[in-house]
């Protein structure tokens, strides 16, 4: 099975906190689909495995006009062995949605939206640079409902600059209103390069402190929880059965496929990654061959390091079967001083048959993987 | 005329400051000389090490052998390169006995310094004829009738006919080569003595054992002469003797009044130490050449690898550094919160910085040293007396009766605006004033008393920020002194880190307590619990700081497949893991135990 990720990189303007690939170039959207079209049809004939997740990130996926989509999408099946009950993916913003685009969407075959609220509140969205307000959302939000969406996951941001704890609790009270299948919450990162970051750095943006941060993602743990989203990775809550089969794929260490600039592929140890560069991608692909920017071979190792800050971030951790059937080595004998005191410390427990992150696993994710890897 | 050959010798040296030119003028010399053949001249061609070049000094000394023509008659000047820091006053002083002149370089617009002036003090004790020359001339600042003054008045030398020159562009610097052979006298010593021969310096070479740098006295030494150490009384077989070319090359025989090396298959360097005198064994001199000293490490510190699987690798190279300095001891010892290491004992701070780069460099060894301690007398009640170097070793208080630490006599030369500044900076080192002189109009050289644990701390940093670079300093140890002096220690979590342990006088305690505390709160990584740093006297808390805890520590997303940067940065945060020490229950950077050392402000 393959997972496959296409990137649509244009957006109507950045947001002020993001540093994914997307340009906010209308004239590129022809000739980028024909590019992305392409790569379709050349990687179609090399992978000949079955395809049980799409998903189209951004960028805006939602902001190109709907038939560039179901034109990607037909591609695609053409190409790719697409499983009928495969998840398929789009991203949305609320301000590029409407009713007869949703439409368009569903007829091709897409199964799965997931919309980027971020907050309820309209000054912490403009704050953020975002196009919508949350009655946009809200419009949007019903229109997906309407065209027969029956799984949507609904993307927020915390620890913003200037965010307050009721802020953030009416944020989540509004989403599970509208009792979304899936729920993603993010603290809000400053990435080099952004807007956000360069305020950061000249002190006109002033983050809020770790311990609120920390106390808006607990409250987040428990008014999800309480309502049966489970938090099955650290980020991202579902109701039972919707968690995103595609992203578990990067987080299960499976493999997948991207398409389109700056999309990261692995496949069978190997990870490569297009070119970041929108321009470049497009007449890389006109030339008919396939160019990308990085390749490496993933050897046992790094893999294992892989496994161990993937699998940790989801709940379920990962079983001391599947890793001896992946590395061939009882993770207890190759690791005993790591394990006892990652437990030890309370960031991951054991019951003899795997390892699971605990709850304070998961607020300190990066201690609990960097004690584990520690000798690898 | 007996040993006529003398008369066309001149063996010289040149003095000078950090910077004013040493080995410019050195290199022109040589170039002047057609010693070295045009293309393989580099810049500081006597500077053999790296980080020689690099940081512009000597650290070795060096020996070069010059053919000098002129109206016919052929002389042989033999340069003998000195280091120039106050840390090798020794080899300094030995390598000016070896040479009967020395050309003393100051630079037109920064006059005489600290160091200038030690050693220039250093040629007078050794009798050597001095020639002042002035350089850097072609430097718009230049101001060499100034200068030329200030030679005068401070060191009572005749500069009215100075040459005046720039080692740069070579401008004048024949003036030199002529001074060297009409005011430089020419070696005398009788060869048909008994040999002399002074050891001004030794150098390990694979093939030839320690090779001995050598100025004869008297007498003659060449292959097969049974040649005896006189301090060390070690008894070798002659296998070469030569001339340095500067690379070595064999001659048949050395002669008094030659400079030159001699092999004798000898394994150690410390069996060739300089200051020793070299005789024949079978016709010994009656009485050694003066001067020689065993030299006794000043400053101390533990060296340890980062990654305490290397210790093996760290014996090695310091063991191979040996080979080279006999000055560098060293000896294992354990450390609680560092592991398996060495104590390491040093000329000064410049030398232990050398040492530790070059362990670092030339053996690719990641090290964790800790703060920098002098050598303390500890007389016990019981009438016992200690030589204390590692802080960890002092005994219990209460069974100390009382203690004792080196004192350096310390001379600062200053612009006299900055006098207020200097004497401020030397009260608070605990330093007693001694007297004050003015060496020109406006520059005044200031005498102090300064414990020397003051003056490896951060002295000469703070000397240089508060008089903007313009003063310089030279320091000599003279002695040891009583003092009330305590054992500082730091505790992290509640457990004692034994690496972090100094011993300061009673009155700096609080003071020293409170900033290393602070220190370390900003250098150690906030980790899962909070961590309470205490600095304490005994039992007593005299700081504290507090780390706080680390509560969130996590990557919210995994961007679209793209898992490289977070792999990145766990395995950069797993090398920065590595290069911490585990002491107790907290985790400490490496870069902590030495950060202690700079910080007054």
């Amino acid at each position: 099975m393959l997972g496959i990720y296409l990137h649509i990189p244009f957006c109507v303007k950045k947001c002020n906190y993001c540093d994914f690939v997307s340009v906010e170039r209308k004239e590129l959207i022809e000739a980028y689909f024909c590019a992305l079209k392409n790569e379709i049809e050349m990687t179609g004939r090399m992978y000949r495995r079955k395809v049980d997740s799409v998903f189209f990130g951004g960028g805006t996926p939602s902001f190109p006009p709907a038939q560039y989509l179901v034109e990607t999408m037909d591609a695609l099946c053409r190409a790719f062995d697409v499983q009928a009950d495969a998840e398929i993916t789009i991203e949305a913003n609320p301000c590029s949605l409407d009713a007869s685009k949703l439409k368009e969407y569903r007829r091709a075959g897409i199964n799965r939206l997931s919309i980027g609220l971020q907050a309820v509140q309209d000054h912490l969205l403009k704050m953020l640079g975002r196009q919508h307000t949350y009655r946009q959302f809200e419009y949007a939000y019903s229109c997906a409902r309407e065209a027969g969406f029956n799984n949507i996951n609904i993307d927020a941001i915390y620890a913003l600059p200037g965010q307050k704890m009721a802020d953030w609790e009416e944020t989540l009270r509004f989403i599970m209103e509208k009792e979304p299948e899936h729920i993603s919450a993010y603290a809000l990162k400053f990435e080099p390069g952004t807007p956000i970051f360069q305020g950061l750095q000249i002190g006109e943006i002033i983050p809020i402190n770790e311990d609120m941060d920390l106390a808006m993602y607990h409250i987040a743990q428990d008014m999800l929880t309480s309502r049966d989203y489970d938090n099955y990775e650290i980020s991202n809550f579902a109701k039972e059965g919707f968690e995103c089969s595609h992203n578990l794929k990067y987080w299960n260490l499976r493999d997948y496929l991207g398409l389109g600039a700056a999309a990261h592929s692995c496949v069978d140890h190997m990870r490569f990654a297009n070119t970041g560069d929108v321009k470049k991608y497009i007449s890389n692909m006109k030339s008919g061959q396939l160019h990308y920017a990085s390749s490496e071979l993933i050897l046992e190792r790094e893999r294992k390091l892989e496994y161990i800050m993937l699998k940790l971030r989801l709940k379920k951790g990962f079983s001391f079967f599947d890793y001896k059937s992946r590395f061939d080595e009882d993770f207890r004998q190759a690791f005993p001083t790591e394990l006892e005191k990652v437990v030890s410390l309370g960031l991951a427990e054991t019951d003899g048959r795997g390892l699971y992150p605990t709850r304070r696993g998961f607020d300190l994710q990066n201690q609990l993987v960097s004690i584990l890897i520690q000798n690898l | 005329m007996k040993n006529e050959y003398q008369k066309n010798i001149r063996n010289f040296c040149i003095i000078a400051h950090i910077d004013h030119g040493k080995s410019t003028l050195a290199d022109r010399l040589i170039e002047m000389t057609g010693t070295v053949a045009q293309r393989d001249i580099k810049e500081q061609l006597l500077d053999t090490m790296d980080l020689e070049r690099e940081r512009g000094i000597t650290i070795k000394s060096q020996a070069v052998r010059m053919l000098y023509e002129r109206d016919g008659i052929e002389y042989e000047l033999n340069l003998i390169d000195t280091p120039g820091h106050v840390d090798f006053t020794y080899e300094v002083s030995r390598s000016l006995a070896a040479c009967e002149g020395a050309v003393l370089v100051v630079d037109a617009s920064q006059g005489i310094e600290a160091q200038t002036l030690a050693n220039v003090y250093l040629a007078m004790d050794n009798d050597l004829e001095i020639i002042p020359v002035i350089n850097k001339v072609d430097l718009p600042s230049a101001r060499p009738d100034e200068i030329a003054k200030e030679i005068e008045d401070v060191l009572g030398l005749d500069a009215s006919d100075a040459p005046r020159i720039s080692a740069k562009s070579g401008e004048n610097v024949g003036q030199v080569l002529d001074a060297i052979v009409d005011k430089l006298p020419a070696p005398s010593g009788d060869e048909e003595k008994p040999l002399k021969a002074l050891v001004f310096d030794s150098y390990y070479d694979n093939y030839k054992g320690a090779i001995s740098y050598v100025r004869l006295i008297d007498g003659c030494v060449k292959e097969g002469t049974k040649i005896r150490f006189m301090a060390s009384g070690k008894v070798f077989d002659t296998t070469e003797v030569g001339a340095f070319a500067p690379e070595l090359v064999p001659t048949k025989e050395l002669k008094a009044g030659d400079v030159g090396y001699i092999a004798a298959s000898i394994k150690n360097v410390a069996d060739t130490r300089v200051g020793d005198t070299v005789t024949d064994d079978q016709r010994p001199a009656a009485q050694a050449l003066p001067g020689y000293k065993k030299i006794t490490p000043m400053v101390y510190c533990g060296i340890y690898p980062a990654d305490g699987a290397k210790y093996d690798d760290l014996r090695d190279a310091l063991e191979k550094l040996q080979l080279n300095d006999a000055s560098l001891l060293y000896d294992p010892e354990v450390s609680v919160a560092l592991g398996f290491g060495f104590r390491c004992g040093f000329l000064g701070l410049l030398h232990m910085e050398i040492i530790q780069e070059r362990l670092e460099r030339e053996f690719d060894l990641d090290l964790v040293t800790t703060a920098p301690s002098v050598s303390y007398r500890v007389c016990m009640m019981s009438g016992e007396e200690l030589e204390i170097d590692n802080p960890t070793n002092l005994p219990d208080p209460s069974m100390i009766e009382y203690m004792e630490e080196p004192i350096a006599k310390v001379s600062v030369m200053t612009p006299d605006t900055y006098v207020g500044a200097v004497m401020e900076l030397c009260q608070e080192k605990r330093g007693v004033f001694k007297n004050m002189e003015y060496i020109e109009a406006t520059r005044v050289l200031l005498h102090y008393e300064i414990p020397l644990n003051e003056i490896i701390y951060d002295f000469f940093d703070n000397l240089k920020s508060r008089t903007r670079g313009y003063a310089s300093m030279d320091y000599e140890v003279q002695g040891y002194a009583k003092s009330d002096l305590v054992k500082l220690d730091i505790l992290l979590n509640g457990e004692m880190c034994d690496a972090l342990s100094i011993i300061v006088h009673r009155d700096r305690a609080y003071g020293r307590g409170r900033s290393i505390a602070e220190k370390l709160k900003e250098v150690i990584p906030r980790q899962m619990f909070e961590i309470p740093i205490q600095a304490a006297i005994g039992g007593k808390i005299i700081a504290r700081e507090t780390v706080k805890a680390l509560r969130k520590d996590v990557l919210a997303k995994c961007y679209g497949g793209d898992i490289s940067r977070k792999k990145k940065l766990l395995e950069k945060q797993k090398e920065g893991k590595k290069r911490m020490r585990q002491v107790g229950s907290v985790e400490v950077p490496s870069e902590a135990f030495m950060s202690v050392l700079k910080m007054d402000k």
